[in-house]
């Protein structure tokens, strides 16, 4: 009974709520005071909460009619309006199925309302695209350049130069600043990966806040945007890695960072001998000719002789390096006020080699054909330390005054045992290298589109080198004891100075710049070659190179619409060059010419012509035979006149959007009217080098790509070739020069898919093909690899990629596979990563070259295999 | 004599309210491929009077000469980007015009060739939510509904009651300021509102480009197989730009791209 009346109850319930949330209707008639009706007058019903119940509009007899929901308290707001006409509000209660009629006064209207829209999400800015990069890594990446791979827009090549929107970036800012200056392969070799959210390019980069209002530069840049909760506190990560398997393999590494408003600061630590090296990580010198921009000159001295230590670049340095690689940097920027900035940098590199390789080289000449084998231990330490200290001042209108300091010490020490077919050779080699150079700018803005630009410049480099050499080939050669040591010491130092003054003017369509610059090089260079302190003075060098230089450069660039522009300049040269007080005075033109092509319907096209004079370097001046390696001899030329080239340029960019097809295309042409070629001497023991100023050669290169998409395996291909044809006359063991000719070709093909699921393959495949012919004796080489890498997202925290090569040289085959996993704890301090490097336990590889007459083929050791596990931890 | 005149002003004034026509000045960012309104930012206008509307957008006229055809690479904060050309513009532009009297709608896209379209006036049922924001002065509401394959949120203004807005978003009880999908594939923002505005002419009906033939209308069928072909077209355009400049591209689902979904 008890529950007959609940269920009673509950359907009562059921139905008084049924009947409360009834449909209504409401409808009526909407009118002006001449009782006509408004059409396409809004109706709105709203409760008493202001929550809509309802709308509609009225028809053209300004009836209308609309249903909602009656509320629970049964209060209803009506609120019709039309444009014209004033709004009436009404509230209705306790009523069902009302008929509502309006009558609305005609009210004139005028709106002119404008709204700046803020905030929009739009990340390209200007020049600035801004990249967040959580969306483009997968967490197995540590350093910032493991990220830098995986934008779109940049590439890193094998030797961590960055490249962004197609052009070699100028710097790599971290928050805006320049800390690394062209050093920035430290940064983004070491600095943290976890630490950055996002990475800006910015496309006409300009340094320099005068020359940027002319808005003329075509540098990129790259800035890396720290994350918000790293400001103004000390943040980092310190990082422990050991390896198994082979040789114990080690991996430690240190990041420190300061980042407030008036002071950043870095200090990075490495360690590791997993073939990462320090050293390359430090650019020795910078050369920097630019039209619109700031230049730097800086000029090195040459090393004498070079101990070969058999490594061979064909593979990543993990696969090939056996080293032990120290790097400790520190670096900071502060803004000693509003006007002057300083920025310093301190660096301590070392790599400690060891690389063992057995060679095998023949030279094919017709009659008597030489051959030898080389079984070489190479043991070598670099280290450089070097500090750069920049100040900045601008006084925040028309003035930038800025001063670089650089200094380097570079020491290298190296020892080879070499059994060169039965004979042991010994050598050991330690030079000392001692830079400064000093760069002064001052960049003044004369009127709105003039600006007058002041650079001086000095700088010195020496290197001093003691070698020691023992081979009984030499010895018998040379007539002296078997036993006995040969000993060569070997001094060059540069000394320069040089003044530009440069004056850009900017007019409607046309850039004009005038420059003038003068500059006095300096260059000592010599060497003793002694035996038991018996000296050979047939061996020895010492020469005293004295260069002024005048250069008048005039460059003009017409924009004769938006497609199409055309630049011009003439370079005046007069050179006064003095060798050893034998004067030569030398006047040059060089004009070059450029013409672009934008955006027409059969793609771009760019064609470039330029004419250069080349100087001999000092090496190339040797008046004696100099001994360069253990079996090498070089002797240089009498200077009477420079050698002139001719290059021309010509691309061509081409998109089909109906076919779905993208063509690019280089190509380019030089040719040397004179050049200086050597004359080789090769015996069965030594190789004996001299320069000859003789005619010149020729040479093609050919780059092209094709890329296509294939829908249906949703595979986009891309198809490059790229071909270089040689030519040049080449004189060894004759009597005349002869022309020899080499051509390479590489065809590649890459795939990548597009799959919706989390596992995705990038697949590729290239053919290299190289010929060369000297004296109608013909080589050829074919090299062929073929790679397949997967990505798979397992998880939100744990990721893996699996890389696989394989390599087809000359019948041998060779197969790398490493597998990457990460795993990275949400809300951890700590992450994971384990690599397992080599699997397969390739453990050494063929590499050859060819070049005309030279057939060099070497076996290379390679890291045998190895499992690292790595565990950091970021505070 | 005084009644005389009071009705004659009174006759002119109404007469001048009921045949006030205006224009709205938007912003539209189409952002097919990767989303978050990021993209070519084109000027979109407007044109309405109590019974028509007239919007237009990617038309010569109303960009900036100087900035048609500046290449420009977009990225996504949240993953991909594109590399854009320029701004795609014809001659008319984009257009849909609004016959309310009939219950029309007629609208054209150029992918190639024009494409056109005469449909019934659809009645998009719009959700509207108690949320509300400011646009310069005008209070909004917002409001969302599902139409032609996204979802889209609008915000409108009841204080300008006309049932108009971007593109083909209409039906609301005010004009809609801003209106976006889920993934702001296709953005639309409110710049300038010019009411009355009685020099501009609101067109009734679409004109080929050509103008020597006579406008071919598809109906809902022909223009939904003809827009998932030139969509198809334009992925695989874009993906292999992506390869050639270096670009990531990502995998994207041709139908939630796909502009109108019937």
């Amino acid at each position: 009974m008890r529950n007959f009346s609940k269920c009673i109850f509950i359907c009562v319930l059921f139905l008084n709520l049924l009947v409360n949330a009834q449909k209504q209707q409401l409808k009526g008639k909407v009118e002006d005071v001449n009782n006509r009706g408004i059409q396409t007058a809004s109706i709105l019903v709203f409760d008493s909460q202001s929550k809509n119940l309802g709308y509609t509009f009225t028809d053209e007899a300004g009836n209308y009619q609309v249903s909602y929901y009656l509320p629970a308290d049964k209060i209803i707001t009506i609120e019709t309006s039309s444009l014209g006409f004033g709004k009436e509000i009404r509230v209705v209660k306790d009523t069902l199925d009302v008929i509502q009629n309006f009558t609305l006064n005609a009210k004139l209207e005028t709106l002119n309302e404008v709204v700046i829209k803020a905030g929009k999400k739009i990340k390209v800015v200007q020049d600035t695209t801004t990249i967040a990069i959580r969306s483009f890594v997968n967490n197995t990446e540590l350093t910032v350049e493991d990220i830098l791979k995986k934008l779109p827009g940049i590439d890193v090549s094998k030797d961590g130069t960055i490249r962004a929107h197609g052009k070699t970036i100028d710097k790599l800012l971290i928050d805006g600043e320049d800390m690394f200056g062209k050093n920035y392969k430290i940064l983004s070799k070491n600095l943290d990966s976890k630490v950055l959210t996002e990475v800006q390019i910015i496309d006409n980069f300009e340094d320099n806040p005068i020359f940027k209002k002319l808005n003329n530069s075509n540098k990129v840049a790259l800035n890396l945007k720290i994350d918000k909760s790293k400001k103004n506190i000390w943040f980092g990560n310190l990082l422990l890695g050991s390896g198994v398997f082979s040789d114990s393999r080690w991996k430690e590494s240190i990041n420190l960072g300061l980042l407030k408003k008036g002071i950043k600061f870095f200090y990075f630590g490495n360690y590791n001998n997993t073939g990462e090296k320090a050293t390359d990580l430090i650019n020795s010198t910078v050369i920097e000719n630019s039209t619109f921009g700031n230049d730097r000159f800086e000029y090195k001295a040459k090393p004498f002789y070079v101990i070969n230590s058999g490594e061979a670049n064909f593979f990543t340095e993990t696969q090939t390096s056996f080293n032990n690689s120290f790097l400790n940097s520190i670096s900071f920027t502060s803004k000693i006020n509003n006007k002057l900035s300083i920025r310093g940098v301190v660096y301590l590199a070392e790599d400690k080699m060891k690389q063992n390789s057995l060679s095998q080289t023949k030279y094919n000449f017709e009659d008597s054909p030489v051959s030898y084998f080389e079984n070489n231990d190479y043991v070598g330490k670099k280290s450089i330390s070097s500090t750069e200290l920049e100040l900045k001042y601008f006084n925040g209108d028309k003035s930038y005054i800025t001063n670089l300091f650089v200094f380097r010490d570079a020491p290298i020490k190296a020892s080879s045992e070499l059994l060169f077919n039965v004979n042991l050779i010994d050598q050991f080699t330690k030079s000392s290298n001692l830079t400064f150079y000093n760069h002064f700018n001052h960049t003044l803005q004369v009127s709105k589109n003039k600006v007058l630009s002041n650079y001086f410049y000095f700088g010195n480099d020496k290197v001093v080198e003691n070698s020691t050499l023992s081979s009984p080939l030499l010895n018998d050669f040379l007539n002296i004891d078997e036993g006995l040591n040969i000993d060569q010491v070997g001094k060059n130092k540069v000394l320069f100075t040089g003044y530009k003054s440069k004056l850009i003017s900017k007019y409607n369509k046309i850039d004009i710049i005038n420059s003038l610059q003068f500059e006095y090089n300096q260059e000592k260079f010599s060497s003793s070659f002694s035996v038991d302190k018996r000296r050979f003075s047939e061996f020895e060098n010492d020469l005293k190179l004295n260069q002024f230089k005048i250069f008048f450069e005039n460059t003009l660039r017409y924009n004769i619409s938006k497609k199409i522009d055309f630049s011009s300049s003439l370079v005046f040269q007069h050179l006064n060059f003095d060798v050893n007080s034998a004067k030569n005075n030398n006047l040059s033109i060089s004009p070059t010419f450029s013409l672009n092509i934008r955006k027409t319907g059969f793609g771009n096209f760019t064609f470039s012509f330029a004419e250069n004079y080349i100087m001999p370097e000092i090496d190339q001046l040797l008046y004696n035979y100099q001994i360069v390696d253990y079996r090498t001899f070089q002797k240089g030329i009498f200077f009477h006149k420079p050698v002139k080239e001719s290059l021309a340029n010509l691309s061509y960019n081409f998109y089909d959007d109906e076919k779905r097809l993208s063509v690019s295309t280089n190509f380019m042409y030089k040719n040397s009217r004179s050049d200086f070629n050597t004359e080789s001497t090769i015996t069965d023991e030594f190789i004996f080098n001299e320069l000859d100023h003789t005619k010149g050669g020729d040479s093609f290169i050919l780059k092209t790509s094709f890329v296509n998409y294939i829908k249906k395996l949703k595979l986009v291909s891309k198809l490059e070739m790229n071909s270089i044809w040689n030519s040049s006359p080449i004189k060894v063991n004759s009597l005349s020069f002869v022309e020899a000719k080499s051509s390479t070709a590489t065809f590649k093909y890459t795939g990548s898919t597009y799959f919706k699921s989390p596992i995705n393959f990038v697949l590729g495949f290239s053919y290299n093909y190289s010929e060369s012919q000297f004296n109608k004796i013909k080589s050829q080489n074919v090299s062929k690899d073929f790679y397949l890498n997967l990505n798979y997202a397992i998880s939100k925290t744990l990721n893996t990629e699996v890389s696989n090569s394989f390599y087809f040289i000359k019948g041998q085959d060779y197969l790398f596979n490493s597998i990457n996993l990460s795993y990275n704890p949400i809300k951890s301090r700590f992450s994971h990563r384990l690599v397992f490097n080599n699997i397969k336990n390739e453990n050494s590889f063929k590499y050859i070259s060819l070049n005309y007459y030279m057939f060099y083929q070497s076996n290379v050791q390679l890291v045998p295999r190895y499992l690292l596990y790595t565990i950091k931890y970021h505070f | 004599m005084k009644s005389k005149i009071v009705i004659i002003i009174c006759f002119f004034s109404i007469k001048f309210c009921y045949s006030q026509q205006g224009l709205v000045n938007y912003g539209f960012i189409e952002s097919l491929t990767i989303g978050n309104s990021i993209g070519d930012d084109l000027n979109a206008i407007l044109k309405f009077d109590k019974n028509n509307s007239e919007y237009v957008t990617g038309q010569i006229a109303l960009e900036n000469p100087e900035i048609l055809g500046q290449e420009k690479v977009y990225i996504n904060p949240d993953g991909g980007g594109f590399i854009s050309s320029g701004l795609v513009v014809t001659k008319n532009g984009n257009q849909v015009i609004i016959n309310r009297k009939e219950h029309l709608m007629l609208s054209n896209i150029k992918h190639g060739k024009q494409i056109y379209l005469k449909e019934l006036l659809p009645e998009i049922n719009w959700n509207i939510l108690s949320e509300k924001k400011q646009i310069g002065n005008f209070t909004c509401t917002k409001a969302t509904t599902s139409f032609r394959g996204r979802n889209y949120i609008a915000w409108f203004t009841n204080e300008i009651p006309l049932p108009y807005g971007p593109w083909k978003l209409q039906g609301l009880p005010g004009l809609i300021l801003e209106a976006y999908n889920e993934n702001k594939n296709l953005y639309w923002y409110f710049k300038s509102i010019q009411y009355p505005k009685n020099d501009i002419v609101i067109a009734t009906d679409l004109k080929d480009e050509n103008l020597n033939i006579q406008t071919q209308y598809l109906d809902i069928n022909g223009y939904s197989a003809k827009l998932l072909e030139i969509f198809e077209k334009t992925y695989e355009k874009n993906l292999i730009f992506g390869v050639q400049n270096g670009v990531e591209v990502q995998t994207v689902n041709y139908n939630k791209l796909f502009f109108e979904k019937f």
